[in-house]
Formats: C-alpha cells, structure tokens, sequence
C-alpha cells in the first residue's frame, strides 16, 4: 500500500541515478487540496492577453482555480481586473463570456459598478446605515501585473513581484514575444475550450515530453510526410530545468514556422516573406536570439500551469484543474499583430493540423493522458513512476525527462515546505 | 444556431428533398460505421470539412480564425488516412457512434446545386464513458453526373459553449 510520508519524498530524487514520483500525486484528493493552498494560491497565474479586450470598455470573463475573474478595459483605456463578484451578496455582476460595456450591473439587487470597479448605483441606498460607504465598495480585485501584454494573477498579496517569479523563463518568453519585429502579439479569433481525463500535472509532463513524439504522433508525422515535408532528421534540441519550476525544451523540427522558417506548402511568396523575417530578425537579434526566435521550435512551461507551444504553430495553454482525474484546458492561438494573411493563415493551419480537440495530435495526447490517469487506479499496484531519462547526462537532449524532473522538482518544494502554513487553509 | 434559409429562396421539391435526406441517412450510415474510404467517395475534389470553434460558430473565415477543424480535401484524407491506422490511438479501439439526423432543410441554389441545413445529435460511446455533440449541418451539395449528390461543403456547427466534457472530437462529425 501507500508508502509516502506525507507531503514530503513523493518525488524523490537520487542525483545521477534515480527519480521517481509516487502516482498518489495524481489520484489522491489531499493533494489537490494542497496544490490549491501553496502552489496556486501563490504563484503568478496566466489570465488572459491585453490583446484580448483592445477597445475600451473591452471586457472578457474566465474561470480560473474556482475563482470568477473579469478582465477589462476601463473606459479610460486602463487594463483593470475584477473578482466578479458583488459587494453586496456575491452574484456575478458579469455573466457574458466577453462583450463591451461601460458597466457591470448585478442582477439581484441590481447594484451597479463602472467598468474601473467603483460602485456607482445602489437601489434604496437611504436605507442602509450611516457606516454604509459607497467608495469603499468597489469591485475587489486580485494582485495582477502584466508583461508584455501577457496579464498574470496571484491570490497571494505578498507574492515576489511578477517579473521576478517569471525572471528565469524570461528569455523564452521573449523569444515568442519577438516573433513580432513591432513586439506586439494578438489572440487570434476561435478559442479551444476542452477538457482531459487525467490530472494536469500529467498534462505538464506531456507537454514536455519529447520522448513520447515519435510512439504517438506516428500519424501526425505520417501526414506531414505526405505532405512533403523532410522528416530525415527527427527532432534535435534540448531541455532544461530554468528555475523556479520553469522548464523549456527547443528544437529543430521539420515543421515550417510562419515566423522564420519555409515549409514544403507554403507558396513561393509565402517562402520569400518567412525568408525576409529570418533577415530582419537576424539584424535585430543577432544569431543566437534570431535562431531560437525564427527557427527553433519551443515547448515552454511556465510554471506552474501556463505552457507555451511554439512549435508548427503558436499556442498559449491554460490548465484548470476541477478535480484530482480531470482538467480543463483552455487554448489560443498567438500571432504577430499585423502579420501577412497567407502567413497567418499558414499559422493557423499549423495549429489545426496538430493542436486543439480536432488535430491530429491533441486528440491522440487526451488518450495518453487518460489512459495514464486509468492505469494509476488507486495506487494499489504499482507506485512509482520513472522520471529518470537523461539523468547524469551534461546535456539534456528533448527526449529525456530533465524538463520534467524541473517541474517535479519546484512541485515537491512548494507542497513540502508549506507544512507551516496555517492550519485553517488559508495560504502561506 | 448557424443557418436560416434566407427569404424568397427555393426550397426544393418533395422528390428532391426526399433524394436529399436519403442521401444524408446514407452518410451518416458510412460515417457510424467507419467506412471512411467510402464515405471519402461521396467528396468532390474541392470538399471542406468545418467544425467552428464554440466561441465563433459563424466565423467563416477559416483562414484568419482558428477553427476545431478547417480540413480542405487534402487534410480530410490524411484524416482518414489516420483513422484508417492502428496508430490514432484515441480511435483505436475505435468508438461507437450513432447519429439522428432531423429537421432538414433543402434549398436549391440553381438546377444542379443545393443548401441543405439539418439539426444533429451524435451519441459517442468508448471506454465506459458516453458523450453528446448535438449541433446543425450544413452541407453544400452538387448534383453528380450519375444523379446522385457529392458534397462541396460539410459544416457541423455545434451547440456546446465548450467541449466540456466532450474533451475532444476525434471522429468524423
């Protein structure tokens, strides 16, 4: 039976030689619960793009750890974030997905607030106390900083500010970002909404698995093939452990890139533009940079549930998770503002062809997921997984683990040391 | 959701109409029964296979918005070629499928060509669990030479906000 001590050695670690995780991790409820309290209770969590609500009075709504938020313009053009929750007892003041507005009117008692979170109506307002003060009953909201149009939340009012908890994944984060000579990215238009049967750190783990490429998406590479691509070489690149429980692998793959680099479908037009941006970026970024930004592909994770694919495609990630064997899974297209119609649409072709409940690859991921997720039971059989691929080698190649033994490695941490966090759940 | 037949339209006749939606009860037979190379045959060259994302099911504008599917006729044949392999591991074991197909609705676009709307509900079944996709075809259809139908456009705009819990649509809708 269940030989864990705890919330410690459940992932362990003999360096050089052996990593394991105990499978408990993903079916036992008690760790969910610990996961909510000191790991995203407390890190900088993705919400949404500023491109997302452009105008002002822009608004969208997003479900996210149990929370309800409400991302906005403000009609001065201020990027705000709401709990969208009233003041007064708590209904939703926004129930629409997205929309403009230059308010937010609870349905209840139709108390109503400006699109910058002041309370402006409230029905029968004579009738409360004297102690009743308007200016201070807002819309609440949640720390949230932004970089680089990438908005981020945290439940933790002491949490370190944003740019230093992301500090480490930085570079990989810019290297998508710069993908636009101008800097500017947008969401593009269509949202995968879907949901796994398995736990999301099983969703981490495939997202950056480079092993699992060739066994699953036989199909995938199959199809490219046809489609002329050269698969001589596979996929050559690394993965690395960033710190703070980011992690990224990139590589070179056979897969054309709208941002730099020619596949076999594009047109001769299409090749010349991607040609043309391989230049530009080379003169802006030197080669290194103008390398990992055009031509490589990247799996990044951002820890500890945002996963950037920047691979055929571009995708921004989101996992949400409802319960111990189930996770939802947002997903969005990202492009550069501007970008040429025949790349974009090589874009989002990339996308389909792998990514999202229709691709031909995702769909294949949510079988491998779910069939982890059955395959554990309740932990009666066996107990441990390998994470070990790679181990005591310099350098990690993409199809070994160290990408994922990064993110085990931050996830043990937070749930261990939390163990002086108050009793009553409330978060360290 | 998707469509209605604008105003003043043909609608087409009772035979044509019957001709149609025996044609849609035939596809739906291939398509339930996984015999995709068949159901491949009743394509034209320059077939599309759309399934809308749930937050944009008008957008028909695949090229600059992100779809669940915007298969052109090469795509729709590595598809099948896919589910055709052991290796499209969500299909294989394959599902049970069973589509209802009612409310249809035949407008015809010229002599040879016509838009037929139809409501669906596709009942999947795999592994102990079971899930509903209901939503609307809309198929563009064009008189083959042999009297029959062949299908330019093949829409399926679904009616979920999210694919939750469907999780994915992994067959042919």
């Amino acid at each position: 039976m269940i030989t864990t001590n705890g919330f410690k050695d459940l992932v362990v670690e003999t360096p050089g030689v052996d990593f394991r995780v105990h499978r408990s991790v993903f079916t036992d409820e008690q760790y969910l619960r610990r996961e909510r309290k000191t790991i995203f209770a407390n890190s900088w969590l993705y919400l949404g793009h500023a491109s997302e609500i452009a105008q002002p009075g822009d608004f969208v709504t997003r479900k996210l750890l149990g929370e309800r938020l409400i991302m906005c313009r403000d009609s001065n053009g201020t990027l705000r974030v709401f709990f969208n929750t009233c003041r007064h007892r708590g209904a939703l003041v926004c129930r629409e997905r997205s929309g403009n507005t230059e308010r937010f009117r609870c349905i209840y008692h139709a108390w109503t607030y400006r699109n910058s979170g002041e309370l402006i109506g409230v029905a029968e307002r004579a009738s409360f106390p004297p102690s009743f003060d308007v200016e201070k009953l807002g819309l609440d909201t949640p720390r949230y900083e932004i970089y680089r149009d990438f908005v981020f939340v945290t439940f933790n009012k002491a949490a370190s500010p944003l740019r230093e908890f992301l500090g480490p994944v930085l570079p990989y984060l810019d290297s998508v970002i710069d993908q636009s000579l101008t800097g500017q990215m947008e969401v593009v238009e269509g949202t995968h909404f879907y949901r796994m049967g398995g736990n999301w750190k099983l969703i981490v783990e495939n997202s950056l698995d480079g092993y699992h490429g060739m066994a699953v998406h036989k199909t995938y590479f199959a199809y490219l093939n046809e489609r002329g691509y050269n698969l001589g070489g596979g996929l050559d690149g690394v993965g690395l452990e960033l710190g703070n429980g980011h992690a990224a692998m990139h590589y070179y793959a056979p897969f054309g890139r709208s941002v730099a680099r020619p596949a076999p479908v594009m047109s001769e037009r299409a090749k010349n533009l991607v040609d043309t941006l391989a230049g530009e970026l080379l003169e802006k970024f030197g080669e290194e940079t103008a390398e990992l930004v055009g031509q490589q592909s990247k799996n990044i994770l951002v820890y500890p549930n945002l996963l950037i694919i920047d691979a055929a495609s571009l995708q921004l990630r989101v996992l949400d998770p409802i319960g111990v064997d189930h996770t939802d899974v947002t997903a969005w297209c990202l492009a550069p503002v501007g970008e040429d119609p025949e790349l974009r649409q090589h874009r989002i072709q990339g996308y389909l062809e792998f990514l999202g409940p229709g691709g031909f690859a995702t769909p294949d991921d949510n079988e491998v997921i779910e069939a982890c997720q059955e395959g554990y039971g309740q932990v009666r059989g066996t107990e441990w997984s390998i994470v070990s691929k790679g181990m005591g080698k310099e350098v990690h190649n993409l199809t070994d683990e160290e990408q994922l033994r990064a993110f085990w490695r931050q996830w043990q941490k937070d749930v261990a040391e939390a163990d002086d966090a108050p009793a009553d759940g409330t978060p360290k | 959701m998707t469509g209605t037949l604008p105003l003043g339209s043909t609608h087409a006749d009772q035979q044509t109409t019957y001709e149609v939606e025996s044609f849609l009860y035939q596809e739906a037979e291939l398509l339930d029964g996984w015999r995709l190379r068949e159901w491949l045959q009743l394509l034209t060259e320059d077939c599309s296979y759309l399934v809308p994302a749930t937050d944009a099911p008008h957008s028909t504008t695949p090229d600059r918005t992100v779809f669940i599917i915007a298969d052109s006729r090469a795509q729709i044949d590595g598809r099948v070629e896919r589910l055709e392999s052991e290796q499209a591991f969500v299909e294989q074991p394959r599902s049970r499928t069973r589509r209802l197909i009612t409310n249809v609705r035949v407008r015809a676009d010229g002599p040879a060509a016509y838009e037929v709307l139809s409501n669906f509900a596709v009942y999947r079944y795999r592994r102990g669990v079971s899930h509903v996709f209901t939503g609307e075809y809309r198929h563009l259809l064009v008189r083959a030479t042999d009297g029959g139908f062949l299908i330019r456009e093949r829409r399926a705009t679904l009616d979920c906000e999210e694919l939750r819990p469907q999780g994915k649509v992994s067959f042919i809708l």
